[in-house]
């Protein structure tokens, strides 16, 4: 049973962040300021698990030019490009793949 | 759907049991939050940094149920109760357009919207789980994960502001890594959301 509480907790924790409002706060408004920071949530933790997943727990140190750190850079730029999700993941394993092969 | 493949191999190789992980593919129905716990678990986070980061992930959707909100007051009860799980971002961007039918029928379409992304997914999830083992180690499979996040990064940078807060997100969780239990990352997000709290509202515009 490993993992069963943290996947237990993530699942009724995600479940009540999206019923939030449709079942609870239904005719509550909210502050411009505080939807401007939800908002912003989604994309801080993003940028914050990819800085934890490509620098381990080396600090500033592992920031070091790789081919990961390349790769994941093409897959963001044709993520922004062309907002399709597995292009971007096509570009990030291909360009990984060719600069681990070379590095 | 290569993203619930990838949670599936993510899964086959976290500390999780792989039945617990594909149960959690029904029950939590959410890549994003799911992946964002397994890789941490994965990685060696402890169990509560992996939690508060999979939960965080989730704010997008406290948005999605403000803006459906309105949409479900005249829906009986037992759906107001049972919809918010299938609130996925893929629902959400196909019930949002459809707002204006009738009662019944947005019922009927968001169920039918939910069943067809969700069949997919478990799938998915499941075939990633049963053949996550036998991948072969020097494919580093593994990377997909955070080429996957670097991807939807890139999807959510719409303005000044959430460009700012990545960056700031980037940087301390970096400079912060050293911290035991990943929990610079937590650090790191909150400095993200506070530094976009800077940048004037007016250029901070939903994308139309």
């Amino acid at each position: 049973m490993r993992g069963f509480w943290p996947t237990l907790i993530v699942g009724i924790g995600t479940y009540f962040s999206r019923a939030s409002f449709i079942l609870l706060l239904a005719n509550r408004t909210v502050s411009p300021r505080f939807q401007r920071a939800m908002r912003n949530v989604g994309p801080s933790v993003l940028a914050a698990l990819v800085a934890t997943l490509l620098v381990g727990e080396s600090g500033f140190g592992g920031l070091e030019p790789s081919p990961e750190m390349f790769a994941l850079a093409a897959a963001g730029a044709v993520a922004w490009k062309t907002h399709n999700m597995a292009w971007s993941l096509a570009a990030g394993m291909v360009s990984m793949w060719l600069l681990g092969a070379v590095w | 759907m290569p993203f619930g493949f990838i949670l599936g191999v993510a899964i086959a190789n976290a500390p999780i049991d792989g039945i617990i992980g594909w149960i959690g593919s029904w029950f939590i129905l959410g890549g994003a939050a799911q992946l964002t716990m397994t890789s941490l678990l994965t990685d060696g986070a402890g169990a509560t940094a992996a939690v508060i980061a999979a939960l965080v992930v989730n704010a997008r959707h406290v948005m999605y149920s403000m803006a459906m909100a309105s949409r479900f007051q005249d829906q009986p009860r037992w759906f107001r109760w049972i919809a918010p799980h299938q609130l996925i971002d893929q629902v959400f961007a196909l019930s949002d357009i459809r707002r204006d039918v009738s009662s019944t029928s947005f019922r009927h379409y968001y169920i039918g919207s939910a069943i067809t992304m969700a069949l997919p997914w478990v799938v998915s999830v499941a075939l990633g789980i049963i053949l996550g083992a036998r991948i072969p180690v020097e494919w580093n499979l593994e990377f997909a994960v955070p080429v996957l996040f670097t991807g939807l990064l890139m999807l959510g940078m719409k303005n000044a502001g959430a460009a700012l807060a990545a960056v700031v997100a980037f940087a301390v969780t970096a400079g912060l890594s050293t911290l035991p239990s990943r929990t610079g990352l937590l650090i790191g997000a909150a400095a993200g959301v506070v530094a976009a709290m800077l940048v004037p509202a007016a250029d901070q515009e939903p994308a139309p």
